[in-house]
């Protein structure tokens, strides 16, 4: 994961990317763009298909709690599910 | 100081002491009815407040031990029961309920407030729909508000761990029901807006009564939801239930399971998306491409295009044919040289002298080479060279004549 994590650019999000790609394909199904301006979108798209694949790849469930150290800042730590009763339901 | 006068004298404490022992042992515990004012929740957890009506009030003081099992706190101006003792408050000798049970008056009264508060904050705006952000759809960071205890979280971790293990989820624990809830829950959800560490939060609890939801139908949530920079999901009770939560949030889920279903997408419809998105470009790609074919085909079909292609083929069947003219020509042109030549050198050959000389005759020549064609030009004493077939001889001229 961490190798994958290392090949992403910093800036990979994948919403943007699978937005942009949403859009290249659109208009390469428009029909409207020259050949050679399809054939980079198409590039493109390729290529943000690559990352965003390898971006689902990176499975890495967790659930954490929020706690306050004494500075005032804000942790994360693991937590453990409490097998309590119901009490709410 | 007559006899008359000669009483005990109490001091006031000694008077409170027993107008309070008065108090407590002659009235039993008892229900009161009446609106409540003032209600304030001291940080010690006990509750001070009025009862009254038309004609008159009376203080009361609700401790934290009875007050814990309050589901919600009774706003003022809602009329209540309460079962209480009457005691006298020592130090202000003044006489309060020791109030032990607290309960609004009927469903009527938690209505009349959901709807009042309702009244409000829809006049204030909160519940505009220009005010609702969209939840980020790939998340990599959910925070939770609501109980560690509860179904709901497990719930929640079920959904998202099925359809999106891509995500982290962030528990800020609160109490979901009782008094002073609402204050943590609007705590927490700042608490995460502070933070920075997760993209939204869902909010929420199981279903209930409407008394076990009343957290969700405090202002203070509500203000903390329509203040939080992250977006909102609740997830309040089930299906039927409406909080004030509700209509504040971004996005309201029916019930805690279908808000984690909302709040991520599926890991599988992703993927497959993807590689539709692929075959989808490759084809129209494809397509692209054979409707350049076409069109170059199109092109080549139309009239113009026709005229062209109708004079390139004329033009070259005409030099086809003048290829093959010239070729005929030039071969017949060559012919004609080789047959020429070949007279040619027939007769040059018949003209050469060897042949001639061969026949007898001889090559006379003056002294400078010259071959001699007439006896004028030669002057007596000249001296000659006759060639022959085969050898030469010097010779002198004697005499010329005709």
């Amino acid at each position: 994961m961490k190798t994958a994590k290392k090949n992403q650019p910093k800036d990979f999000k994948l919403e943007t990317a699978l937005k942009r790609l949403e859009q290249i394909v659109e208009k390469l199904e428009s029909g409207e763009t020259e050949i050679d301006q399809a054939l980079g979108l198409y590039q493109e798209g390729m290529e943000l298909m690559g990352r965003a694949k390898s971006a689902l790849n990176e499975v890495n469930f967790k659930i954490k709690k929020l706690t306050l150290t004494g500075q005032g800042e804000f942790k994360t730590e693991a937590m453990k599910l409490e097998e309590g009763p119901d009490d709410q339901e | 100081m007559s006899d008359n006068d000669k009483q005990i004298i109490l001091s006031v404490s000694q008077l409170n002491a027993q107008v309070r022992r008065v108090l407590e042992s002659s009235i039993p515990r008892l229900w009161v009815k009446g609106e409540v004012s003032n209600m304030t929740v001291h940080s010690s957890g006990h509750l001070y407040f009025s009862l009254k009506d038309g004609g008159g009030q009376v203080r009361c003081v609700m401790f934290k031990a009875a007050a814990q099992s309050l589901l919600l706190l009774p706003q003022d101006g809602m009329q209540c029961l309460a079962l209480a003792d009457v005691t006298l408050y020592e130090r202000a000798g003044q006489y309060q309920l020791n109030v032990q049970q607290l309960q609004i008056a009927g469903q009527g009264e938690l209505a009349l407030a959901f709807e009042r508060l309702k009244n409000k904050l829809f006049q204030e705006g909160l519940f505009d729909p220009e005010h609702k952000r969209p939840i980020p759809k790939y998340p990599t960071a959910i925070g939770l508000v609501t109980s560690p205890t509860g179904a709901v979280l497990r719930d929640i971790i079920k959904v998202v761990k099925r359809r999106w293990p891509l995500c982290q989820l962030i528990l800020n624990p609160v109490p979901v029901q009782g008094v002073g809830a609402g204050d943590k829950i609007a705590d927490a959800i700042k608490q995460f807006n502070d933070s920075g560490l997760v993209q939204f939060l869902i909010v929420g609890r199981g279903g209930g009564s409407a008394e076990d939801l009343w957290a969700f139908n405090e202002e203070a949530v509500a203000r903390a939801i329509y203040d939080s920079k992250l977006p909102v999901i609740s997830a309040v009770g089930h299906q039927v239930d409406f909080t004030i939560a509700d209509f504040v949030a971004d996005l309201r889920a029916p019930t805690p399971s279908a808000a984690a279903e909302l709040a991520v997408p599926d890991l599988s419809e992703v993927r497959s998306n993807l590689s539709d998105s692929g075959s989808r470009m490759k084809n129209a790609l494809l397509w692209l491409a054979s409707r350049y074919d076409q069109r170059l085909k199109a092109a080549g079909r139309s009239y113009g295009m026709m005229r062209l292609a109708d004079l390139v083929e004329q033009k070259s069947q005409q030099l086809a044919r003048t290829q093959k003219q010239l070729g005929a020509v030039l071969a017949w042109q060559v012919g004609l040289l080789k047959t020429k030549l070949n007279g040619l050198s027939q007769s040059l050959a018949a003209l050469g002298p060897g042949s001639v000389m061969a026949r007898g005759y001889s090559i006379c020549r003056d002294q400078k080479g010259r071959v001699i064609k007439d006896s004028k030009t030669l002057k007596p004493e000249e001296s000659l060279t006759a060639e022959f077939s085969r050898g030469w001889a010097k010779t002198t001229v004697k005499e010329t004549g005709r």
